[in-house]
């Protein structure tokens, strides 16, 4: 048979031929995959660990820095006066702001080298004749020092202390030593108004410590309804995912195109490529999710892992947050592929994925609770692909509804293909 | 004639590359084409093979217009580009899958294309670990796949050594004795002596050359 025949014979066939070497591309995504699979797996499970020790570490000192950190504070200056003593005895053993700050009497220099060196989170001075001061009428106020690198809330919550300190006391004793004044004016004996200073005294510091009766504290969770442990473990796995898209490089960055070129040539045009490579590196993805899941769940028993959203932790509900976690592997499994698209080398891509990665999990908040960002910080991050990712993860912990997150999900699932498609067919129109 | 070219024409942007590419073919021919580098000979190659669509022109094969029939390049055009069309991770075997079916691969193996270019030596060696020379004889064989009257090559025996080279030689020896036309863009002059018919590239437009042995000559009109 001549080559002309045999053409002539091939055309005929030619749509089926083109939908055989469909499946075949598809075949070969797949085994590529698997080829690379036990190396994939080794990184993903070095990069698992690595995440969750890191991760385990920053819970553990969250939660027992929540139960046990308190203001270090200072007290400098004289403390000899009785109400004085007695107040700060007050704040140190009966107050409920002994379990918020812990008061330490010290001289200035040593105050000042403390607060310097971190020990202490501010310290409060009370200036000399700070008692004969308030008798006489005047207010010399207690001075509140901070170091400039304290910022935040423990700031406000000193200075606010101090002021209050400040307040109370001459408030208190003005009112003390106004009564004790009238007394002595009205030529009462001095045992009366003793009595009449102790009943005064103990309904102060009634109304100092029964203050927090008037609110009711209840925490709502770190952010997105979840508990600190919850969130972190969404934010991990998304961090996870984002990073994992650096597997990928060596299989999917292309220098050459000549394949794809032929291909193209071939009848396989960048659409069926891109369905192709997405489908075989989906796979890749959702296998590396679902092995960590299982070997997490598998020693989940010796691990001494606590969270709230779930009753008991197990191999099977750890694998089936993992299964859930499917579309948000879908969409990441997407974004890593147009990022793989837009390079040329494997060097470039693996920064390009780890640089992603850490911007957008952090904007996101997957390394730092996204509720201690600025509003227009978490509003940007909220919509980014893994702000979409951790809300859908925090749906599927707290088992809520998750078609309110599916959708944005699915919309960039989208874009990212469609991405990646345009990427392609420009590359092979060159 | 079997294969006809007539006044193909492309430009990037405002650079003109080809101006008007113009040559005809008969079964069992061999056409060499010259040109220094950036001349537009691999775009040549790609517009025939259906990889870039050129601004104008046609290509004829057996009075059937292979630019205006669909599907008709894979089945008239066998490319050979200069990178590797190849999958990295994957076995000889795995990369001619994509092209052969399994009984045509193991046809193909036993006594044909694929027996000439020594393929058996290889078949079932990663191509991350295959030489040069094993890469290139592995593409020719994955570009024939379809049986395709016609093979464009480009600088196909670039860097391979001179066995390498000679397997090469002799298996297009072969398909040209077959009636196939191949199409070959070349820097080694050595390579000219195999072609019936040479020509050079300059200015976008191709000139027929008569090789006559002296190199000063050619490198003077290139």
């Amino acid at each position: 048979m001549s080559m002309t025949e045999m053409s002539a014979g091939l055309l005929e066939g030619c749509s089926m031929e083109r939908a055989r070497k469909t499946g075949k591309y598809l075949e070969l995504q797949i085994k590529r995959v698997l080829r690379f699979f036990p190396t994939v797996l080794l990184i993903t499970l070095l990069m698992g660990v690595a995440v969750t020790l890191v991760g385990g570490q920053i819970l553990a000192e969250k939660l027992s820095g929540e139960k046990q950190k308190k203001l270090a504070i200072g007290v400098v200056g004289d403390t000899s006066d009785s109400y004085l003593g007695i107040g700060i005895y007050a704040l140190k053993q009966l107050d409920s702001s002994r379990f918020a700050m812990e008061l330490l009497e010290m001289d200035e220099a040593q105050a000042k080298r403390q607060l310097l060196a971190g020990e202490l989170n501010a310290y409060l001075v009370v200036p000399d004749g700070f008692v004969d001061s308030v008798v006489s009428g005047e207010n010399k106020s207690i001075a509140c020092y901070t170091g400039t690198g304290q910022a935040g809330l423990g700031v406000m919550a000193v200075r606010e202390f101090a002021q209050v300190v400040s307040e109370l006391v001459v408030k208190s004793q003005n009112g003390i030593y106004g009564m004790q004044s009238i007394g002595r004016e009205y030529g009462r004996e001095e045992d009366v108004y003793w009595d009449a200073t102790n009943e005064l005294n103990l309904r102060y510091i009634d109304f100092v410590l029964s203050r927090t009766d008037i609110y009711e504290l209840e925490t709502l969770g770190l952010s997105k309804g979840l508990s600190m442990q919850g969130y972190y473990v969404c934010g991990f796995v998304v961090l996870l995912l984002l990073i994992w898209g650096v597997n990928g490089c060596p299989l999917f960055v292309r220098r050459d195109m000549s394949m794809a070129n032929l291909l193209a040539a071939d009848g396989l045009g960048p659409l069926v490529q891109v369905l192709c490579e997405y489908a075989a590196y989906l796979l890749m993805m959702a296998a590396s999710l679902l092995c960590v899941a299982a070997l997490l769940g598998g020693v989940s028993e010796f691990l001494e892992l606590s969270i709230p959203e779930w009753k008991e932790i197990n191999f099977s509900v750890i694998f089936s947050f993992a299964v859930k976690l499917l579309p948000v592997t879908a969409m990441l499994t997407a974004m890593a592929l147009l990022g793989h698209e837009l390079v040329t080398d494997c060097v470039s891509g693996v920064l390009l994925q780890f640089f992603v990665a850490i911007v957008f999990g952090y904007l996101s908040g997957c390394l730092y609770p996204s509720s201690f960002f600025p509003q227009a910080v978490q509003r940007i991050g909220a919509i980014l692909p893994s702000g979409v990712a951790v809300e859908y993860g925090a749906r599927c912990m707290k088992e809520a509804s998750v078609w309110g997150a599916l959708l944005p999900t699915l919309i960039y699932l989208l874009l990212f293909l469609a991405g990646t498609w345009l990427l392609r067919r420009r590359k092979l129109q060159k | 004639m079997d294969l006809e070219v007539s006044h193909i024409k492309k430009s990037f942007k405002s650079k003109l590359v080809l101006q008007d590419i113009t040559f005809s073919a008969r079964k069992g021919t061999c056409i060499g084409i010259l040109g220094g580098n950036g001349c537009g000979k691999t775009t040549l190659l790609s517009i025939l093979a259906g990889i870039l669509k050129g601004d104008g022109g046609s290509f004829f094969w057996q009075g059937k217009n292979v630019f205006e029939e669909k599907g008709m390049f894979s089945q008239v055009v066998g490319y050979v580009p200069q990178g590797t069309p190849l999958f990295e991770e994957l076995t000889a075997k795995d990369n001619l899958l994509l092209w052969y079916n399994r009984k045509a691969l193991r046809e193909e193996l036993d006594d044909g294309v694929l027996a000439l270019l020594h393929i058996n030596d290889f078949l079932h060696m990663p191509v991350s670990r295959m030489s040069v020379g094993m890469k290139k004889r592995l593409s020719i064989g994955c570009a024939v796949a379809g049986k395709q009257p016609v093979l464009l090559l480009d600088e196909p025996t670039a860097a391979l050594d001179l066995e390498c080279k000679q397997q090469i030689w002799d298996y297009l020896t072969d398909y040209q004795h077959r009636g196939g036309i191949i199409l070959l863009v070349t820097h080694d002059v050595n390579e000219i002596e195999h072609c019936d018919r040479c020509y050079l590239m300059k200015d976008g437009r191709l000139e027929k050359y008569e090789y006559d042995g002296d190199v000063r000559r050619l490198v003077r009109r290139l």
